[in-house]
């Protein structure tokens, strides 16, 4: 030990910090001669005589470090003997270790019995300082004893000292045990009342202390071999080991290590499973529980623990399998957390520590190993995962066999006497784990809006996590619990037991967990399409569909229940500020959801638990690399424990849940009123208040700058919204006074209505009224009211009533009050009453109102004025057509319901036999959501329910039909909602009109009428954007990297296709558009195009509404060609309905007269090809084709019909179809030798549209002539001339022939067109008909659509 | 002229091979007195002989087989001077000799011309017809042009210029380069 320094305890408690050492370390100076300078460097850092402990000025809390000289440190390792804890652990779990200077916690790997109270010699060692500083944990890694103690052979044994009181000698104390120790208890106290009794009886009742009775129970088996049985003292024990008897312990005896005895608890718990000697016992029958006994071994004054001398065979225990309880499990400690009740072992194994005297908390650091005895292993049943659980009981053993050097701070466990802490004692393991997991996301989620104590709650007030798990978790969830006694001897009752009877636990996980949940299932099932597809062979050929001459990628949509998932959502709803989506939001992020039955547009900070839900997640198909996508699985226990780090790395995805608002359960009812109803801006502030009703008829869309007005104080919300003509009342009050006094002046000024007053009093003082209000009709007296909110979990559907509902929280208004006039008049006055039309808008602190709003929904908004007379077209807040709505005005939702159920009959316009279609889903199919419910469905969630019964007498059925009849015509009002093939019907009037070549001059203005469509998606796609750099499709879902894009939407229903295009801001984007969702297009504008081709607008004041989704899954490899030209929005059924006629027949039409003939093409004698001026739609890359950006000016083609041949002229898509460019465009094309026709080597940059997309970049415009015979094929004749001075290469010419030669070979196709008149054809460049006599005498024809022919149809046609 | 001269008269096989031939150099045809030069057909290939100059295949369309011939040697021509034109019809024609199966709905049109006394079909192009209603459609459509273009006008002495028709140039090449 030369050269070896030694520390004192002192000295490491004033430094404090982790430190670990070791005395056979070698210091640097003698190991290897360092060089000069470093020796120099290493005297200067470490000069001999300097402090050891002192060198680190900076020293880092967090690791140990290593003294860098061999240190020693001697002291005793003994017991805590003293009746006041050194520490909360060391009763169970710590040894002391003290020299003299000071004395602190220790801890020793292999400790042996014969170094209890001796002095050791401490060779390595780590020091772990408390938190506090006042104290710390020597762990003893290695230790000797010194040359003088070794020398002396002391009996490795336990025994009490010799200062005991000399009377206790006289006890009776003949008992031993001898056996295999195989499980203690922690030490616990029994209550003085209760062993009183006993200690009167109990001769050595002297032996427990004054108060509390202290100790521990411990389990010896023993053997009940002849030889064992007559073994009467410890020396006979000794012996009977010695002779070598193959000895077989199977049977329990208890034994009870009473005070002073139950200090040797943390060296008995070294021993466990081994061999025991205990002697000194008293033999006493313990009475627990009052009903069940035991016999148990008491501990004397004389009791002694020893091992036995020599080893000695035991038979192997049987019948205690590993399963369900016993058994040894060793692991590393992976994380502790929950203040130590909740260890990850090995990273995959938990340790429920249910009692912290249990577990070495000074020791179990990551990093350790442990070895856990007498556990009982669960799987619980988490819906969202699987885990196995060893969960600790009273006989369960925490051994540490190797320390940790990876963690430096130890845990301390208070016992928590908190309301929560009993509930968590009272759990099943399954029941306490998840309480421990909830704990943790409670935290997490709640961390910005709740105190820790308002979650945790405190010693006489419920946390937030209590009440939730209390109502939560079943019955059979919670176990009756015993004492200590109970416990430890009916352990082979396993608690495990009803486990199994439990039902699946879910977790309301924190929502950044959830969505990286989501995306990782998002890979997950990428990858596996992907290897679908590897292991079906198909190429890596993504699905797309080409409109307009562009590739566009298919869409993924998945619909997951929340039954799959396995977890519940929990958050407050708020309408998002960025994007204007209404979100679940936690402290730990958000997630856009749709609640189809949210007609409020009040929402408040409620706290809402979502159990019942749909997971929607929408994407594009990419290809992912496995590599960049790792996901730490985020539903792992151990990333609930800890703070999950979690950043969105799927940009690509969309993640959004639906649910109803009538399926949550709301967990923070501050009040039982609502937040709206008390307050000076209230229904009940005043005695009397008036409502008008307004219906909505238009939201304008929100614009992309909505943000910056936010500082500003302007505002660019609108909603239109037709009023009402009744007004609403309540009273609250008995008062009549007011109404009086109406009623008398009314009673003046229509003194035709006087004898109808009387009735109507009669009837007003039962029924509550609409009151017409542009009939001037007076108001009448009312009877008693009174407002009882109450507490109810659904809508009350009595009559006479308003009812309040916000979320679970519902009220009644008992009764409002309505008054009416005369029901003829009101009838009449009504039928020719022009609806008034308001504009709402919405200041930018109301975005979230504003948001919230449903089209086609009634809403109420309180008048200003205060008396009871209101008249729509005097009203002050109605007056300049105009309602500003900020942050104080409440809009609260209506909803009707009438004791006969209403038939909302759909406006139809007959005469123009446009049909409409009925919006908002009352079924939905499987894999199917709604994201609207039908106003019907949802009457019980509106704010404000009104009932309207029908009285018995006339005038009230005549006013009921007023009422009823007023609601019918201002549905009808409020603009029907076409179908696709009805707006087909519209737009083909645009169609049908005569034209020619165009004006360009004329088409500059958008023109049309507008009008309202539904219809499912079937594709979007984005064709140009504004936000000046390119972006896919991908962005168009999340919105964070645009703000106005220009897309093009895909809309059909069962018979027919349109295609609406235009811009569309970020806010009025909604979730779910895309394909497979049912949509409804508010104010769309009819259009048409330059080329007269009648075209839907989204206009700024366009509005957007999805009703319902379904899953959308495209089928890889599948590659949808839509032709270019085909007029998407008509659908070649519609088309088909044009007459078929023959080219010959063609002089005999009119030149306006739309013909179809079906064709082929035989020449083509005139082509333009121009680069296409945007040239910035291109999307995607890399495999994914694409059609050539192209243009195609004007296309001369001749077509030959079997009767005669005509020449056809055709600009864009038609000219593109005719060229059959969409077809050719992916073929390969090698300029050199031979050509590929083959369609594969989509990669290659040899495709003809690639090429002839440089073609035209190099020479931006080229015209081709053919001046060759007309039927004939061939291409010697063609001349080509182009814009640039660019040499025309042989290999570009020939491309350009191949194109023409091709499109000459196709099959057949229909034509649609009108004979050019002469004015039209002299509109034609004179020059491009120059020298093609041969053309001139052919019937000249513009071609307005072309199509593919479908055999079967045209078949049918031709034999009907 | 008359207007169907020009055009690819789609007639049914039993229709087609019944025309009159008139022994002209090339040969004229008249259907009803009408003359003809090019037809269409949709049927089914029931015959199918390579060479390496030509294909020649039978096209089956319910009425009757036509005989056509697919010309495969522009590469001879190309290889003899010719045009790059040539050499991109050759590929082009190659290629469509390739997608020529026997049992294959194909619709093919070209030139009629006649050849060891029978009429046949020199084939400008073939296209492979995926839909089996496409020929279902073809025999309603030679139904109706027949009734509503072909047979409407009276029968007309053949003039001079179906005597001596414009000869397209690469065919012209072909039938020089056969004679050669």
């Amino acid at each position: 030990m030369e050269g070896v320094q030694i520390l004192s305890v002192s000295d490491l408690l004033r430094v404090s910090r982790p430190l670990t050492g070791a005395a056979s370390l070698r210091s640097s100076s003698s190991s290897s001669p360092p060089s000069k300078r470093s020796k120099l460097q290493s005297i200067q850092e470490n000069p001999p005589d300097a402090p050891l402990l002192l060198s680190d000025p900076n020293p880092n809390p967090r690791i140990f470090s290593p003294l860098k000289r061999p240190v020693l440190l001697i002291g005793i390792i003994d017991l805590f003997r003293e009746d006041v804890d050194h520490c909360c652990m060391s009763r169970n779990q710590c040894l002391s270790f003290s020299d003299g200077s000071s004395r602190i916690c220790c801890s020793v790997l292999d400790l042996d019995l014969e170094i209890i109270g001796r002095e050791v010699h401490v060779l390595a060692w780590n020091f772990v300082p408390f938190k506090d500083k006042k104290g710390g944990v020597l762990e003893v890694i290695r230790w000797s004893l010194p040359a003088s103690e070794a020398a002396l052979e002391l009996a490795a044994s336990l025994s009490i000292p010799s200062t005991s009181s000399s009377q206790d000698t006289n006890l009776i104390s003949r008992s031993r045990a001898f056996g295999i120790l195989r499980s203690i208890s922690p030490v616990f106290s029994v209550p003085c009342a209760k062993q009183s009794r006993d200690q009167k009886n109990s001769p050595c009742g002297n032996l427990f202390d004054a108060g509390d009775s202290i100790g521990f129970l411990a389990d010896v088996l023993t053997c009940s071999c002849e030889l064992c049985c007559n073994s009467s003292s410890i020396a006979d024990c000794h012996s009977s080991v010695k002779e070598n008897t193959c000895h077989s312990f199977t049977k329990s005896m208890f034994v009870y290590f009473l005070t002073p005895t139950s200090w040797w608890r943390p060296v008995l718990c070294k021993l466990i499973g081994k061999l025991i000697i205990v002697s000194g016992l008293k033999k006493k029958l313990i009475f627990v529980g009052g009903k069940e006994s035991y016999v148990m071994f008491v501990t004397t004054v004389k009791s002694v623990v020893s091992l036995p001398q020599f080893p000695m065979k035991v038979k192997p225990l049987i019948g205690r399998p590993m399963s369900p309880s016993g058994g040894v499990y060793k692991g590393v400690v992976t994380g502790v957390y929950m203040q130590g009740m909740a260890v990850e072992l090995d990273g995959k194994v938990w340790l429920l520590v249910t009692d912290p005297q249990l577990a070495p908390q000074h020791c179990l650091r990551v990093g350790a190993v442990v070895s856990v005895q007498n556990f009982h292993w669960v799987h619980p049943k988490f819906s969202w995962t699987r885990m196995l659980l060893l969960g600790t009981c009273t006989r369960t053993s925490i051994d540490i066999e190797s320390f940790s050097l990876s963690e430096t701070s130890c845990r301390s466990r208070s016992q928590s006497q908190s309301l929560l802490g009993k509930l968590i004692d009272s759990l099943t393991f399954s029941a306490r784990f998840w309480v421990l997991l909830l704990i943790s996301c409670f935290k997490r989620k709640f961390a910005m809006i709740f105190s820790d104590k308002e979650i945790l709650g405190s010693k006489n007030k419920e946390g937030l996590v209590q009440t939730y798990a209390s109502n939560y978790l079943p019955s059979n969830a919670f176990q009756s619990q015993h004492g200590m006694f109970m416990n430890f001897c009916k352990h082979d009752q396993c608690p495990c037991r009803s486990e199994s009877s439990l039902e699946p636990l879910k977790l309301a996980i924190p929502i950044s967990n959830f969505i990286s949940r989501c995306e990782a299932k998002w890979v997950m099932m990428l990858s596996q399409k992907q290897q679908v597809t590897e292991i079906v062979g198909r190429k890596h050929c993504l699905d797309h569909f080409i409109c307009e001459g562009i590739s566009n990628c298919c869409m993924i949509r998945r619909i997951i229940s929340s039954e799959d998932l396995g977890f519940v959502l929990m958050g407050a709803l708020k309408v998002s500020p960025s994007s204007g989506r209404l979100q679940l939001v936690d402290a730990t992020g958000s997630v856009d959801v749709v609640i189809p039955d949210l007609l409020s547009n009040n929402i408040d900070q409620n706290i809402y638990e979502v159990k019942s839900y749909k997971l929607v997640l929408e994407g594009l198909p990419m290809q992912l690399d496995h590599w960049q996508y790792h996901f730490d699985e985020p539903l792992l226990c151990r990333n609930i424990f800890k703070h999950f780090s979690y950043k969105r790395t799927l940009n690509q995805l969309s993640v959004y849940v639906q649910f109803y608002l009538g399926d949550t359960t709301c967990l923070n009812v501050a009040s039982h009123v609502p937040s709206f109803m008390v307050g000076s801006n209230n229904l009940k502030s005043s005695g009397t208040e008036m409502f008008h009703l307004l219906l909505v008829t238009h939201k304008f869309p929100a614009n992309d700058n909505f943000q910056d007005e936010v500082m500003s104080d302007s505002s660019s919300l609108f909603a239109d919204a037709f009023v009402f003509p009744y007004n609403l009342y309540f009273r609250e009050t008995n008062e009549d006074s007011q109404l009086a006094e109406v009623m008398q002046d009314n009673q003046k000024s229509k003194s035709d209505f006087i004898d109808h007053q009387k009735d109507l009093t009669e009837e007003w003082s039962k029924q509550p009224r609409l009151v017409n209000s542009s009939s001037r009709i007076p108001l009448t007296a009312s009877r008693n009211s009174c407002q009882d909110f109450e507490r109810r979990l659904c809508n009350i559907p009595c009559s006479h009533s308003f009812t309040f509902r916000r979320s679970n929280l519902h009220g009644s208004l008992l009764p409002g009050y309505l008054c009416s006039g005369h029901s003829s008049a009101v009838q009449g006055l009504l039928a020719n009453h022009p609806a008034s039309r308001i504009l709402l808008e919405f200041k930018s602190d109301s975005f979230s109102k504003y948001q919230l709003l449903r089209l086609g929904a009634y809403y109420i908004l309180k008048c200003s004025n205060k008396g009871l007379l209101c008249y729509v077209e005097d009203c002050e807040c109605l007056a300049r057509g105009k309602v500003l709505v900020d942050s104080q005005t409440n809009l609260w939702s209506l909803s009707f319901s009438f004791d006969e159920i209403m038939q909302h009959e759909p406006a139809q316009d007959n005469s123009s036999g446009v049909s409409s279609v009925i919006v908002g889903g009352t079924t939905s199919f499987q894999n199917e959501l709604l994201f609207l419910q039908s106003l019907d469905q949802i009457q019980g969630t509106s704010d404000v329910h009104l009932h309207l019964s029908v009285g018995s007498t006339e005038p009230m059925k005549n006013e009921m039909e007023a009422v009823k009849h007023a609601l019918t015509r201002f549905l009808a009002m409020s603009g029907c909602i076409l179908s696709v093939s009805s707006c087909v019907q519209i737009m083909m009037g645009e169609l049908i009109r005569p034209s020619g070549i165009t004006d360009p001059q004329s088409s500059k203005l958008l023109q049309g009428n507008q009008i309202s469509l539904n219809g499912d998606i079937e594709n979007v796609h984005m064709y140009d954007c504004k936000s000046g750099s390119c972006m896919s499709f991908q962005y168009v879902a999340n919105g964070d990297r645009w703000r106005v894009c220009n897309i093009c939407i895909h809309v059909n229903d069962d018979h027919q296709m349109v295609r609406i295009r235009g811009g569309i801001s970020r806010c009025a984007y909604p979730v779910g558009m895309g394909p497979g969702a049912n949509a409804t297009f508010h104010r769309v504008l009819v259009t048409c195009t330059s080329s007269r081709r009648p075209e839907l607008v989204l206009t700024p004041i366009s509005f957007i509404v999805i009703n319902s989704i379904k899953e959308v899954d495209c089928q890889h490899g599948k590659e949808v060609f839509l032709p270019s030209s085909r007029l998407s929005m008509l659908d070649e059924n519609f088309l088909n309905t044009f007459s078929l006629s023959l080219i010959s027949q063609m002089k005999q039409c009119v030149d306006s007269k739309l013909v179809r003939f079906r064709c082929r093409v035989v020449a083509i004698h005139f082509l333009v090809l121009e680069s296409h001026p945007t040239g910035s739609a291109r999307l995607q890359s890399g495999r994914q084709f694409k059609m050539p950006e192209v243009k195609i000016p004007l296309a001369g083609f001749v077509l030959d019909d079997g009767s005669s041949l005509s020449c056809c002229w055709a600009d864009d898509c038609q000219a593109e179809t005719l060229l059959r460019l969409h077809e050719t465009s992916c073929q390969a094309f090698f300029c050199g030798h031979k050509f590929s026709g083959r369609a594969g080597n989509r990669n290659s940059q040899h495709t003809i549209g690639n090429q002839l997309e440089r073609i035209l970049k190099k020479n931006h415009r080229v015209i081709i002539r053919n001046y060759g015979a007309v039927p004939d094929l061939s291409c010697s004749d063609l001349t080509f001339s182009f814009d640039s001075d660019n040499i025309f290469s042989n290999s570009e010419e020939r491309l350009l022939r191949f194109i023409i030669l091709n499109a000459c070979c196709g099959s057949i196709l229909n034509v649609l067109g009108n004979k050019l008149d002469s004015d039209s054809l002299k509109q034609l460049d004179s020059e491009l008909l120059e020298s093609q006599a041969s053309i001139q005498s052919l019937q000249n024809v513009w071609v307005k659509e072309v199509w593919d022919v479908n055999p079967l149809n045209e078949a049918r046609n031709l034999l009907l | 002229m008359d207007p169907i001269q020009t055009v690819h008269v789609k007639l049914m096989a039993s229709d087609l091979l019944s025309s009159t031939v008139w022994p002209s150099k090339p040969p004229c045809f008249t259907r009803k007195g009408r003359p003809i030069s090019r037809a269409e057909t949709v049927g089914v290939v029931v015959s199918h002989e390579r060479k390496d100059k030509f294909l020649r295949f039978l096209v089956d369309d319910g009425s009757g087989c036509i005989p056509c011939i697919l010309w495969l040697n522009h590469y001879c021509l190309t290889s003899h001077g010719g045009s790059s034109d040539l050499d991109l019809m050759a590929e082009m024609t190659l290629k469509q000799s390739e997608i020529v199966q026997l049992g294959e709905l194909v619709r093919v049109r070209g030139r009629i011309t006649i050849y060891r006394g029978m009429l046949q079909i020199t084939v400008r192009d073939v296209v492979v017809e995926r839909d089996p209603n496409a020929e279902v459609l073809h025999w309603l459509d030679c139904i109706r042009l027949a009734k509503q273009c072909y047979d409407l006008l009276p029968a007309v002495t053949l003039p001079r210029s179906v005597l001596n028709p414009p000869q397209d140039g690469s065919d012209r090449k072909i039938q020089k380069f056969f004679q050669l």
